[in-house]
C-alpha cells in the first residue's frame, strides 16, 4: 500500500516535473474564479439596480435574460461563447471562461440581491423617508444591512458553486485543475490518484472560501443587530 | 452609482480594445519545427499532443477530437494537427482550408488490449494475419478509401455481433473519427468498425460499443470499463507499457491544416434563411443524424427523472440523518454533506466512474444516476432541512397537545408548511440538476449535448448543433418550472386549507 503510494507520487507528480502543471492549473482555476466572482458580483448588482427600477422595458429585459441565463446548461454557454458569439474577437480562452462566468452568474447573483432587498420589509424605508434620510442613504444605511444578513449565506453557496464549475473550462482549452489532472492521467494512465488529489485540493478551495465568508458574514451580521 | 457605470465602461472599453484579429503569414510554415510560436490545435493526450510538448515552444491548444478543425476555421487556433487520410476525405476547401503538410509522425496503429488479456489479442492477431496473406484486407481497406459511404451500407450487412446467452460480449472503447469510427443512418460505421465485426463474427463474439473521450480510453481499458480499445490508436512505446497491441491494421500520418491563404471559397452568398435551411439539412436531416439528438435527448430526460428520484431519496434519507438528535449521527452526516458539496460534480462523477465502480460493469448512465443521486442528495437534503427547521417549535408542541403521535403531527401538521417553503428552493435545484446532465458525456454516455458535439465533429459546424441543444434546454427548464409550480400551487393551497 505505502510503496504503490510512493510509486503513485512518483509517477503522477515528481516525474518529468508534473506537479507545475498541477499548480499551473490551480492557478488558472483560481484566476478564473476570483475575476468571475468580482465580475459577476458587480453585474449581478447592476443588473439588480435595474430589475428593481420602474421602469417597465428595463425590468423586463433583465427579466427575460435572467430566465435565459437559468435555462442554458454552462457548458452550452461556453461553447456558444467560445465558437460562435465571441469567434471572431481574439480574447484568450481564459478570459471567454471568465466572461461566460460572469453571464452567468450574475443572473444568479441579481435574484439573490434582489430577493434580500425586497425581503426587508417595506415599512424599514418608509421609516428611513420619515426620518428625512435621502433614498440612497436610507438603502445604504437601513436596507442594506438588513438584506446583506439574508443576501450572504446563499451568495456563499452560489460562489462555492461557482468555484466548483470552472471545472468545466478544460473544454474550451484552458487547462485548469481538472483538465491538468487529465492531462497527466493521459501520461501516466493512473485512473485513481490524479482525480483523488484533484477532488482534495477543490475540497481544500471551496472550505478556505467558505471560512473566509463565513469571517465576512460574521463581520456583517451583527452590524444588523446593533441597528 | 456612477462610479460603477465608469468602471462597467472602462471594461467594456478594455474588452474592445483588445478584440481585433492579427493576420499572421503562415506560409512559411513546412515541417513540426516551425510550428514553434504559433498556436496548434490537437487531440488531448493523442500522440501528437505529446510529440509538440518535445517540440517546445509551441502554443498547444488541447481539445476534443470533432473540434480541431472547427477551432482553426473560427481562428481559435492556427493550425490543427489530424490524421492525413482523414483530411483528405473532408472537404477542406470549400471551408476555406488547406493540409498545410502531411506525413507528421507516420506511423501504424493497432487495436489495444489489456495485458491480462493477452488470449484475445493473439485471436486477433491471428484474424489479421489471415485476412492480410490472402490479399482480402488490402482489397477490403482499398474499397473503403475509394467509396466510404457505399462501404458504410455494405458494413451493415455484417451479421452475427448481436448479444446473445453464452457469447462473451466485448465491451469496445472509441472516439468517433471519420471515416475509421462514425455514425451514419444512427448506426456505427467505418473502416475499424467494420474490421472489428468481421473479427468478432468468425470469432463467435458479441459486441458493444462505447463512446469516450480519447484520453480516456487507456485508463477505462486499465480500469476494467472496456475490454478493446478500437479508436485508431497509434502504437508508441509509451503506451505500449500500459496495454498490449495488437499487430498494426492501418497506417496513419499526420496533417497540419490551417486556414487557406485564399480565404473562404468565393461560391454565391446564400441569405440567412437558405443558410439556417441548409445547416438544418446538413446537421439534422443528413444521415438521419436528428435520430442521434432525439436519442439524446432521451437519454438527458431519463438520466435527470432517474436521478431526481435517486436525489430526493438520498435528501430525504441525509436529512434524516442530519436533524438525529444523537451528535454520533448528525455529526458525520454533517460531514459526508460538506464534502459532496465541496467537490466538483465531474470529479464526483469520475471518482465513481473509474475509482468505486471501476471493475463493476455497471453501464456510464447508472453511474451517473448515483453520482447526481448522491451529489444533489447533499443539496436536497439541506433543501429539506431549512424547510422542516423554518417550521415553528410551537406548531409540533400544538399537535403533541392535541394528542397526535410524532408521525401523524409530521405528516399533518409540520410537512404541509415545510413542503411550501421547500418546492420553491427545490425548483432551482432540480432545474440546476437537469442543466448538469450536460457533463455525462464524460463516462461515455451520449446525451443530447454528447450528440450534438458527435454531429458537429462531423459536420464541421460550429453555430447550428449548439443553438439547438441550448434551445432544447431552455424548454426542458420552461417544462419542467411549469410542471412545477403546477405542484406547488396545489400543495400550498392544500396547506392553506388544513
Amino acid at each position: 500500500m505505502m510503496s504503490g503510494l510512493r510509486e503513485s507520487i512518483y509517477s503522477n507528480l515528481l516525474l518529468e516535473d508534473r506537479w507545475l502543471m498541477l499548480t499551473d492549473g490551480l492557478v488558472n482555476t483560481i484566476k478564473v474564479s476570483l475575476w468571475s466572482i468580482l465580475l459577476a458580483t458587480l453585474m449581478g448588482c447592476v443588473l439588480c439596480a435595474i430589475r428593481m427600477n420602474s421602469r417597465r422595458w428595463a425590468c423586463a429585459s433583465v427579466k427575460v435574460y435572467v430566465e435565459l441565463m437559468r435555462a442554458i446548461p454552462l457548458l452550452v454557454l461556453l461553447l456558444l461563447l467560445f465558437y460562435v458569439i465571441l469567434a471572431e474577437v481574439s480574447l484568450s480562452p481564459l478570459w471567454i471562461a471568465i466572461v461566460c462566468f460572469t453571464l452567468y452568474f450574475s443572473a444568479y447573483f441579481c435574484e439573490i440581491f434582489r430577493s434580500g432587498i425586497e425581503s426587508v420589509n417595506r415599512g424599514q424605508w418608509e421609516a428611513g423617508f420619515a426620518l428625512g434620510l435621502t433614498p440612497w442613504r436610507t438603502f445604504t444605511r437601513v436596507i442594506l444591512p438588513q438584506a446583506l444578513a439574508k443576501i450572504i449565506p446563499v451568495y456563499k453557496g452560489q460562489m462555492i458553486t461557482l468555484v466548483k464549475s470552472t471545472s468545466i473550462i478544460g473544454y474550451v482549452a484552458v487547462v485548469d485543475l481538472t483538465k491538468a489532472g487529465d492531462l497527466i492521467r493521459s501520461r501516466t494512465f493512473d485512473a485513481f490518484f490524479p482525480l483523488l488529489l484533484v477532488a482534495a485540493v477543490y475540497l481544500l478551495l471551496t472550505l478556505l472560501l467558505g471560512a473566509l465568508l463565513d469571517v465576512l458574514e460574521k463581520r456583517v451580521t451583527p452590524k444588523s443587530r446593533k441597528v | 452609482m456612477r462610479k460603477l457605470a465608469f468602471i462597467l465602461i472602462a471594461a467594456v472599453m478594455c474588452l474592445c480594445s483588445c478584440s481585433g484579429r492579427k493576420v499572421q503569414d503562415l506560409s512559411g510554415v513546412n515541417c513540426v519545427e516551425d510550428l514553434r510560436g504559433h498556436s496548434v490545435a490537437v487531440a488531448m493526450g493523442g500522440s501528437y499532443d505529446l510529440m509538440l510538448s518535445d517540440v517546445g515552444g509551441v502554443d498547444i491548444v488541447r481539445l476534443g477530437l470533432g473540434e480541431l478543425l472547427v477551432a482553426v476555421e473560427k481562428g481559435r487556433a492556427e493550425f490543427c494537427i489530424m490524421d492525413q487520410y482523414q483530411a483528405v476525405m473532408l472537404n477542406l476547401e470549400s471551408r476555406g482550408l488547406e493540409i498545410k503538410f502531411k506525413n507528421i509522425l507516420k506511423g501504424t496503429a493497432g487495436a489495444g488490449f489489456r495485458k491480462e488479456d493477452s488470449l484475445l489479442c493473439i485471436q486477433f492477431n491471428d484474424y489479421l494475419r489471415n485476412i492480410m496473406e490472402s490479399g482480402e484486407y488490402d482489397r477490403w481497406l482499398d474499397e473503403w478509401k475509394q467509396a466510404p459511404d457505399s462501404m458504410a451500407y455494405a458494413s451493415w450487412s455484417v451479421p452475427g455481433h448481436d448479444k446473445e446467452p453464452g457469447r462473451r460480449a466485448l465491451h469496445v472503447g472509441i472516439t468517433i473519427n471519420y471515416p475509421y469510427l462514425f455514425l451514419k443512418d444512427n448506426r456505427l460505421t467505418g473502416i475499424e468498425v467494420d474490421l472489428f465485426n468481421r473479427f468478432c463474427l468468425q470469432a463467435g463474439y458479441a459486441v458493444d460499443y462505447e463512446i469516450y473521450d480519447f484520453s480516456a480510453l487507456i485508463p477505462a481499458l486499465n480500469s476494467g470499463k472496456i475490454d478493446v480499445i478500437l479508436s485508431h490508436m497509434r502504437r508508441t512505446e509509451e503506451r505500449a507499457k500500459q496495454i498490449l497491441f495488437s499487430d498494426a491494421y492501418i497506417e496513419g500520418g499526420g496533417a497540419a491544416v490551417c486556414r487557406s491563404a485564399q480565404g473562404k471559397a468565393p461560391g454565391v452568398r446564400a441569405g440567412f434563411m437558405d443558410r439556417m435551411k441548409e445547416s438544418f439539412r446538413n446537421n439534422l436531416v443528413e444521415e438521419q443524424r436528428w435520430k442521434l439528438m432525439t436519442d439524446g435527448l432521451w437519454v438527458t430526460i431519463r438520466i435527470s427523472v432517474l436521478s431526481i428520484l435517486a436525489a430526493v431519496m438520498a435528501g430525504v434519507v441525509l436529512c434524516r440523518l442530519r436533524m438525529s438528535r444523537r451528535r454520533i449521527v448528525s455529526t458525520p452526516t454533517g460531514v459526508v454533506i460538506d464534502l459532496l458539496r465541496g467537490i466538483p460534480l465531474l470529479v464526483i462523477l469520475m471518482l465513481m466512474f473509474y475509482v468505486v465502480f471501476a471493475s463493476s460493469r455497471i453501464t456510464g448512465t447508472w453511474v451517473t444516476v448515483m453520482s447526481f443521486g448522491l451529489y444533489y442528495g447533499a443539496y436536497f437534503g439541506e433543501v429539506f432541512r431549512t424547510g422542516m427547521e423554518s417550521v415553528d417549535k410551537g406548531q409540533w408542541e400544538a399537535g403533541f397537545a392535541l394528542g397526535m403521535g410524532r408521525f401523524l403531527v409530521f405528516r399533518k401538521i409540520a410537512l404541509p408548511q415545510a413542503l411550501s417553503r421547500i418546492i420553491p428552493v427545490l425548483k432551482g435545484e432540480v432545474i440546476a440538476l437537469i442543466k448538469m446532465t450536460s457533463v455525462v458525456g464524460y463516462v461515455a454516455v451520449v446525451d443530447l449535448t454528447k450528440a450534438s458535439d458527435i454531429i458537429r465533429a462531423r459536420t464541421l459546424d460550429a453555430f447550428f448543433p449548439l443553438i439547438l441543444v441550448s434551445m432544447v434546454y431552455i424548454l426542458l427548464a420552461w417544462l419542467t418550472g411549469l410542471g412545477l409550480e403546477a405542484m406547488e400551487r396545489q400543495l400550498t393551497s392544500k396547506s392553506r386549507r388544513l
